[in-house]
């Protein structure tokens, strides 16, 4: 079976649909002349897992039906892409449909690869070893922190990208402070192995970070990253990226940050560069080699952070650039690597980095981001979710 | 004559064009739509002969002036429309900030799980906390005085006195009538 629509968006995730709504929101003229391939039935807000794991969000509020979100207007065709061809502006899905496009919006997201850790899907959600990357597991982050007695609490950041490079961190902060207010602070050693070089690439607030990590008394091993699991034994090795030398490490609880990478059907496609991400103009969004393609998010190869704060000004720019497209005109919007990370640091406080592709502070409030403060703890767990799914995903945030 | 022989090739050529089928496709089509094209140059005629008897007519024209110069649109107000049509793009762009906001909170109102998620953040701020705090200590003082039937006699004021919160307030008050005294 074959279709063709205008405007084609590859992935129902938090780009996908926020494109396909911004465009129904500038034009009526998109009705039903734009559709989404996604296969999955649900849609999640995934920044709430930190504090799902955290004990003080319910993870069903997290989750709505994909049929809820896509918008009104668009077609959704719930099958799942296997390959492109660019050339005749083609997508093919594994149910044997091929779909025609005129404009194609890749927003695929990033793909977990949990087997990419020897061990790690045979104990993930028991022995003490959690994860909030997923939404069947983050619920048992919060089940190993409250019963935690004592010993090595660990937390890992992967040697690959990741979205939302900040919640690796996140939890950690949660879980020292919920081990303070248990009374078992003194018997736990909280430990946080990551493949970056720092606790964060924007220097100012690497400095504000580094001094919760002194109070906390977190012990930092930068440049090391997590290569398998025992489970049973409760032991987790590490492997230092500078000298190869490996690292084995006794726990009472793993939170672990899986390695992550793009999903397998662009990396095998002619879309994608050397990487395997979509490659893509870093300040339009266009296709480096075909100009009716346009990536956003996860999925593209842009040197930011994988976030939904930086699909928030991504969106806007590719949605104004097929316009002009269509219109015959030159692209004139463009993307300045804004992303975003509110680090909680605790529980009632956060720091709201927001920075750009040179890793300068890009900040949206009239007073110092770096400052962990109450309100913006509160932002982010009263007041985003609901910009999420009543503003951003219908188009007009 | 030459002049015979041009006039020969120009009708020659006019044959020639009127056997182009697009040509006379044209034509035949023309011809199909005479009526209709005569009912168009009758009516058009119609609007030019009532132009004409409008503007002949004194009484209505002048009638007509006296609207105008009554009206409030004078040089002032075409002045001004041409400003607002200079401030336009700024008006759409607050217009449209406006929309976005009017929309989401319209989103926010009709999705029920928004809004029990705001009932709920509400319920959790510290500040209506501590409210619900003070309204039950003082339900709760309340209940516990109509159930209070003994008799308030001097023992009980100095059982009161080794009673922690009113030790702590006593000794509020010692520490304020001191720093009273050392002021003096």
């Amino acid at each position: 079976m074959s279709k063709h629509y205008q405007v084609l968006i590859v992935g129902g995730g938090t780009a996908g649909i926020t494109v396909a709504a911004q465009l129904l929101h500038y034009s009526k003229h998109f009705k039903h002349k734009i559709a989404i391939i996604e296969p999955a039935e649900e849609h999640y807000y995934q920044p709430l897992w930190t504090l799902v794991g955290a004990g003080v969000s319910n993870i069903e509020t997290t989750k709505r039906s994909m049929e809820s979100v896509i918008p009104e207007g668009a077609d959704w065709i719930q099958e799942e892409v296997v390959s492109f061809d660019p050339t005749n502006n083609n997508v093919y899905t594994k149910e044997g449909n091929h779909i025609q496009y005129d404009y194609l919006v890749v927003a695929a997201g990033i793909d977990i690869n949990w087997r990419a850790i020897k061990g790690l899907p045979e104990t993930l959600g028991k022995n003490g070893v959690c994860s909030n990357y997923a939404y069947e597991h983050a619920t048992y982050t919060w089940e190993v922190i409250r019963n935690f007695t004592s010993g090595n609490a660990i937390f890992t950041h992967p040697n690959s990208p990741v979205k939302c490079g900040g919640a690796p961190q996140k939890i950690m902060y949660l879980a020292e402070e919920s081990f303070q207010k248990t009374g078992v602070r003194d018997q736990a050693n909280v430990l946080f192995y990551s493949a970056n070089p720092a606790i964060f690439d924007v220097q100012k607030y690497r400095n504000a970070l580094e001094k919760v990590i002194d109070r906390k008394q977190i012990q930092p091993h930068f440049r090391h990253h997590l290569i398998e699991v025992r489970g049973e034994e409760k032991v987790a090795v590490f492997e230092s990226l500078e000298t190869g030398e490996q690292q084995t490490v006794s726990f009472s609880m793993l939170h672990v940050t899986p390695p992550m990478q793009a999903p397998s059907f662009i990396k095998d496609s002619p879309i994608a560069d050397d990487g395997g991400w979509v490659n893509v103009h870093p300040y339009t969004l266009q296709h480096t080699q075909y100009a009716n393609i346009f990536g956003i998010g996860d999925c593209s190869n842009l040197p930011t952070s994988k976030t939904g704060a930086a699909i928030r000004k991504q969106a806007p720019v590719v949605v104004q650039n097929i316009i002009s497209s269509i219109k015959e005109k030159p692209l004139a919007a463009t993307y300045d690597g804004y992303s975003s990370c509110p680090l909680v640091t605790g529980y009632n406080s956060l720091i709201l980095a927001e920075f750009d592709y040179n890793k300068n502070p890009q900040e949206s409030m009239p007073f110092n981001q770096a400052v962990e403060r109450k309100s913006m703890y509160l932002f982010k767990k009263d007041f985003l979710p609901i910009m999420y799914w009543d503003g951003m995903l219908k188009g007009i945030m | 004559m030459p002049h015979t022989a041009i006039h020969s090739d120009d009708n020659k050529d006019l044959l020639h064009e009127l056997k182009q089928p697009e040509i006379h496709q044209a034509l035949t089509g023309i011809i199909h739509r005479l009526p209709e094209i005569e009912r168009t140059l009758q009516s058009l005629e119609q609007m030019t002969q009532f132009s004409m008897h409008v503007t002949k007519d004194q009484t209505t024209m002048k009638a007509l002036e006296e609207r105008l110069q009554l009206s409030r649109v004078d040089e002032e107000s075409l002045e001004a429309l041409i400003a607002l049509l200079a401030k336009l793009p700024t008006i759409l762009e607050m217009v449209e900030q406006i929309e976005k906001i009017a929309l989401f909170i319209k989103h926010v109102v009709h999705d029920e799980q928004s809004m029990e998620q705001i009932k709920t953040s509400i319920a959790e701020l510290p500040f209506v906390q501590q409210q619900k705090e003070v309204k039950d200590f003082f339900e709760a003082v309340q209940t516990r005085h109509k159930s209070i039937e003994q008799h308030i006699s001097i023992f009980t004021i100095i059982k009161w006195m080794k009673e922690p919160h009113v030790q702590k307030y006593l000794k509020y008050m010692q520490a304020t009538l001191d720093v009273l005294k050392a002021k003096k």
